[in-house]
Formats: C-alpha cells, sequence, structure tokens
C-alpha cells in the first residue's frame, strides 16, 4: 500500500533519525520516489541535519584537557 | 594483560566528541573541561564493569550525561510546557525552503552549509532549555539512537522523541532568525508568505 504526502511526513524524523523499520522505511522511499514536494521536504531536513552536525561539534580540544585525561588512567589499579 | 591499556587509548579516542557535545551541555568551555576530566575519572574508576564488546562510546557518553545531570542539578524530568514556544511543523523549510528554491535544492548542499555560521548553530542549540537540548545533542551532533538517549536520560523512549521533535522546531526559529538579522531573508516574498 502506498503512503500518502501526510503519511510520509508524519514520518520524517523517525527516518532521517534511522529509526523505522526495513518495511517502512522502504515504503517510505517508494513515495519519495515518486512525489517531489516530499522528496524536497525531506532533502531539506537532511541537509539540515547534517549542517548541525558539523557545525556544533568542531571545538578544538585544549591539550590540557587531553593530558589531564592522560592522567586520570593511572596506575592505581595495580594495586 | 595490557586490556586496560588499549581500554584507556581506545577512550581517549571520542574526547574531541565528548568535549564539543560538553560544551553544548555546560555552554562554557571550563565547565566542559571539569565535565570531560571527570568523565575519564569516573570511566577509569568503573573499568571493572565495563563489558568487553560494549560500546565504549555511548557507555562514555552515558558517564558524561549522568555525570552533568547530576552536577547541574539538570531538570530532565517534566519540563514545563512553558518553557518552548511550540512552533508550527516544517518551520524552517516553510520559510527557506520556499522563499528560494533553487538555494535549497537537494544539488545545493553547501548552500545549507554556508547560510548559518558554526557559532549560530552553536547558539541555536546551547539557548533551548536543557530538558529539549540533551535529546537534541545526543541525537543531531552525536548520532545516538532514541532508544540509547532514553537510557541515557533515563526517560521513555516516546519522551526522547517527543522533546527531540520539539527541540527541533524551536532550533530552527532560532536558527531562521538569525539568517533574518543577517539580512539573508527576503523579507518582501516574507510577507507575502506569513499573508497567506
Amino acid at each position: 500500500m502506498a503512503t500518502d504526502c501526510q503519511g510520509t511526513l508524519d514520518e520524517l524524523h523517525r527516518f532521517l533519525d534511522q529509526e523505522l523499520s526495513a518495511e517502512l522505511r522502504a515504503e517510505i522511499m517508494e513515495h519519495l520516489a515518486g512525489c517531489t514536494d516530499c522528496q524536497q521536504t525531506f532533502d531539506f531536513h537532511g541537509e539540515l541535519k547534517r549542517v548541525v552536525r558539523q557545525k556544533a561539534q568542531n571545538d578544538e580540544i585544549p591539550g590540557t584537557l587531553l593530558e589531564k585525561i592522560a592522567g586520570c588512567f593511572g596506575d592505581d589499579w595495580l594495586d | 594483560m595490557g586490556t586496560r591499556d588499549t581500554f584507556a587509548e581506545d577512550a581517549t579516542a571520542f574526547a574531541p566528541q565528548l568535549f564539543s557535545t560538553a560544551v553544548r551541555m555546560t555552554r562554557n568551555r571550563a565547565d566542559a573541561e571539569d565535565l570531560v576530566q571527570e568523565t575519564y575519572m569516573k570511566a577509569w574508576r568503573a573499568y571493572d564493569s565495563y563489558e568487553e564488546g560494549t560500546n565504549l562510546r555511548a557507555w562514555l557518553f552515558r558517564i558524561m550525561t549522568n555525570t552533568y545531570i547530576n552536577k547541574y542539578n539538570a531538570k530532565m524530568r517534566r519540563p514545563t510546557e512553558t518553557e518552548l514556544d511550540d512552533v508550527e511543523e516544517l518551520y524552517l523549510y516553510r520559510r527557506l525552503g520556499t522563499i528560494d528554491q533553487s538555494r535549497m535544492s537537494a544539488s545545493a548542499e553547501d548552500q545549507m552549509m554556508e547560510l548559518f555560521t558554526d557559532d549560530e548553530v552553536k547558539n541555536a542549540i546551547e539557548e533551548l532549555p536543557e530538558a529539549f537540548r540533551m535529546p537534541l545533542l545526543l541525537s543531531d551532533v552525536d548520532g545516538f539512537s532514541y532508544k540509547e538517549i532514553a537510557e541515557m536520560l533515563d526517560v521513555p523512549i516516546g519522551t526522547v522523541m517527543s522533546r527531540l521533535h520539539r527541540g527541533r522546531k524551536a532550533m530552527q526559529k532560532r536558527l531562521y532568525e538569525f539568517a533574518k538579522e543577517r539580512g539573508l531573508v527576503n523579507e518582501s516574498l516574507l510577507r507575502e508568505l506569513e499573508g497567506q
């Protein structure tokens, strides 16, 4: 059974988050292949997700913190 | 044995990711450094309870999330409804996606990358109340599954999904404001759209 636009949009987040069953995912893909509007909506949000991930995860870790982390792995476990 | 050495090395490889997320959680670099250091101290102490084959990355993020929640008394349960405005569905897409279709087409991937600065994206996330910020960070930035996030935050999966959804809409609204402030939005077209 083909999924309609609303049914497809309802699954937008779960689709992008890879949380759908293979079966439901295939249904969505099938709808997207024949629906430019939904395809554009999904592309936009998929791209937004990539942009957010890339831009929010680039803080440079301070060298002093790396030293402190190395210090956490002490040899106290020997005794 | 050497297993502990391997563990230390493997765990340290995740430090940059943990640090970035810690900055978004605490919204402060100094606090983030403390949080990450505390996470590694706890991880090392809990090494005996770490089972080989467990997802080390998820394990470390779980320790850090718990540490943050306890340390800052973060309220993960029942955020008040007024904490976040309700934003309409597809907020950003309805404004930016339709204003200039060519700019947002699937082939123009770099365009959105250029549309927002790193700081704008970071601020849009950091301004979210923590009950919404945490699921969004763990999902959109760190890529954990709903189930993993539910376990980390100790809330039901349905709660993770609804907060993620609301958090994303609020973030989009903020991103749109940034785009507007920088004059990236065509105001006359916008009035037309809003007057629909």
